[in-house]
């Protein structure tokens, strides 16, 4: 069936003649001109009054009067926080917005693209206008942030103060309490409310491969540590040093001190140095420079696999010989270590969250996921971060740049897209349980409690109404309006 | 094949239409409903989809393990492995398939819409 002949028909008819709808057309990608075309045809079929704006011009351009907005954009952009926003700033219903994605309209549309874009138009214009209206509104968390860790380092404090943040660091027994999209802080002697947590990673060293005990007892197997204080005394001529680093993640500075420390030992004392690695880390403030200088003056480094490493101690058991195949050639090598030099890495200690937050059940699931829609730093609750590092690194520089970005800009929230029927809720505290952004509260007397939703928490997800058993939450107009047919289907006709 | 495609507004929808933009001919989708997340799809809405004109009906959501909503992926594929068993018990050749990727990899969701093909094509015709 051709659509276009099909709104002819209608309008000759009369059926539409007397509806004139105001639509708004918003271009996310400020591409206006590509639009003008499909706005253009609209006009012909539907009693509609077009604006077309671009996404600069939506807070001077937009019109004060209008029926429905079409937000037309990449679809990465067209979820619900972003519309979110746009609606906040416009002051528009959230529930007569609706989007296209404008990788479906080609920049040289057909006669079939129209009609599939008049089809999803039509569509939309005819739907009914909302029950009961919603409301999109700002909230601005305060510009102070709660450090939770041990021994912050000045120089991250400072950065917070450069981003004109606030912090405090919560010393002895605290509690913090969720308020809103705002923590209370509390201590033994007063309560402060901040915007934003930031997490700091405890380290502890590690060192994974298993050192036979016979190889062990040799005396010649020691701690990065233990051997640098040796290394400065004494002489290693004509010996091989071996460092074992089985670890991925190791800090820049251990990794800057092995360089020096090899380097030193070649050097001074012409001794052959291996350092057998699973990764080697380049990356850090003067690292690579280490690294050359290094290499130049004749340290080995070689990267192994690990799981093929296999240590024997000698006959004398002066030092241990080491079978091991490098990743570069596959060839299986032998050497005989008078020293072999075990280098930890480190793993992250997670924070137990569950002794410091009251009574807020995300705390067991807040780990980072690996989600391109959080922030890159962001655990999944809002206004909490992780700092990469405990100490002021260029990626814990990001993090802090991350949540100055999160305390000016705040977040955006809906009021009154779902409501809860007092009267069917049995209290059986499934949607607490199911809500992922803890925004489910009991409220009501001793005698009558009933769910009610924390706007201000709320993400508009949808999961408790989905869940509810007694069918006692609604979402309205959660999808009718976001449909459309796609052209594909035209191509199969 | 005709299929009808239900997506988040996160990682599925943003899949969905960068692999219609990319032009696979042979599928045609029906209608693509965006949801906020995967998990408000009930058993219900999956049957009454699966009840208009399509072969497949197509669930694209967030990856399990880092939907956007912690649990939605997991209500979603708990709820199309109940609404599957139900399809196979009244016998007929319609069944839900879940993708879960973003639109940086539509081979993910290229993987499913080919395993669901392949096994459409297997189906005797009635």
């Amino acid at each position: 069936m051709d659509h276009r002949y099909q709104f002819e028909r209608d309008n000759e008819c009369g059926k539409e003649e007397n509806i004139l709808k105001t639509v708004c057309i918003v271009s996310l990608g400020d591409t206006r001109s590509r639009f003008q075309k499909w706005t253009d045809q609209i006009q012909n079929y539907f009693p509609v009054k077009i604006h077309l704006i671009s996404a600069a011009e939506l807070l001077s351009q937009f019109p004060k009067k209008c029926d429905l907005v079409i937000i037309v954009g990449g679809s990465t952009y067209l979820n619900r926080e972003n519309l979110t926003r746009i609606c906040s700033q416009t002051g528009v219903d959230p529930q007569r917005v609706v989007t296209y994605p404008e990788e479906i309209l080609p920049p040289f549309p057909s006669l079939n693209d129209y009609d599939s874009w008049n089809v999803f138009f039509r569509r939309v214009i005819e739907s009914s206008s909302p029950e009961t209206p919603s409301e999109a509104f700002h909230l601005q968390p305060l510009k102070r942030v709660a450090i939770v860790g041990k021994n912050v380092d000045e120089a991250i404090l400072n950065t917070f103060h450069i981003h004109h943040l606030e912090t405090i660091v919560p010393l002895g027994s605290f509690t913090l309490r969720r308020n809103g999209i705002q923590y209370d802080v509390i201590t033994n002697t007063e309560v402060t409310t901040v915007g934003a947590v930031a997490i700091l990673p405890e380290f502890q060293n590690v060192f994974s491969f298993n050192i036979p005990p016979d190889v062990d007892e040799t005396r010649k197997v020691l701690f990065l540590k233990e051997f640098q204080p040796k290394a400065l005394v004494r002489n290693f001529r004509k010996q091989t040093v071996v460092f074992l680093v089985p670890e991925v993640i190791v800090s820049p500075e251990t990794w800057s001190s092995l360089y020096a420390l090899a380097q030193l030992i070649v050097q001074r004392d012409q001794a052959l140095v291996l350092i057998l690695c699973r990764e080697v880390i380049v990356a850090g403030e003067n690292l690579e420079t280490q690294y050359r200088t290094a290499r130049e003056a004749g340290v080995l480094i070689e990267k192994i696999d690990f799981s093929k490493l296999t240590l024997q101690p000698t006959l004398n058991m002066r030092g241990a010989w080491i079978d091991f195949i490098t990743e570069r050639d596959r060839i299986l090598q032998r050497l005989t270590a008078d020293w072999i030099i075990k280098v930890p890495g480190r793993i992250v200690t997670p924070t137990d969250l569950s002794q410091i937050v009251q009574s807020d059940r995300l705390t067991n699931s807040m780990t980072r996921p690996e989600n391109i829609n959080l922030l890159p730093y962001a655990l999944p609750l809002d206004g909490w971060f992780e700092l990469p590092d405990n100490s002021l690194s260029t990626e814990t520089q990001y993090a802090i740049q991350e949540i100055s970005n999160y305390c000016q800009h705040g977040v955006w929230c809906e009021k009154g897209r779902s409501t809860v029927d007092e009267e069917k809720c049995v209290l059986c505290l499934t949607c607490l349980r199911t809500c992922p952004w803890s925004a489910i509260d009991i409220d009501g007397s001793s005698k009558r409690k009933k769910a009610r939703i924390n706007w201000e928490q709320c993400h508009l997800c949808g999961l408790c109404a989905s869940s509810c058993p007694a069918g006692a939450i609604t979402w309205s107009r959660l999808k009718q309006n976001d449909m459309f047919i796609c052209p594909a289907e035209k191509i199969l006709r | 094949m005709k299929i009808y495609g239900i997506a988040c507004d996160k990682s599925g929808y943003p899949a969905i239409v960068q692999y219609i933009a990319s032009d696979h001919q042979d599928i045609c989708f029906t209608s693509i409903v965006k949801v906020p997340c995967l998990g408000v799809i009930k058993e219900s809405e999956m049957l009454e989809a699966l009840e208009t004109d399509c072969d497949i009906l197509l669930l694209a959501g967030c990856p399990l393990d880092s939907c956007h909503n912690l649990q939605g992926s997991r209500f979603a594929q708990r709820r199309a492995i109940k609404v599957n068993r139900l399809l196979e018990e009244a016998e007929t050749t319609k069944r839900v398939y879940l993708s879960f990727g973003t639109s940086e990899k539509i081979a993910e969701l290229k993987r499913v819409l080919d395993l669901a093909r392949t096994i459409l094509d297997k189906q005797p015709t009635t």
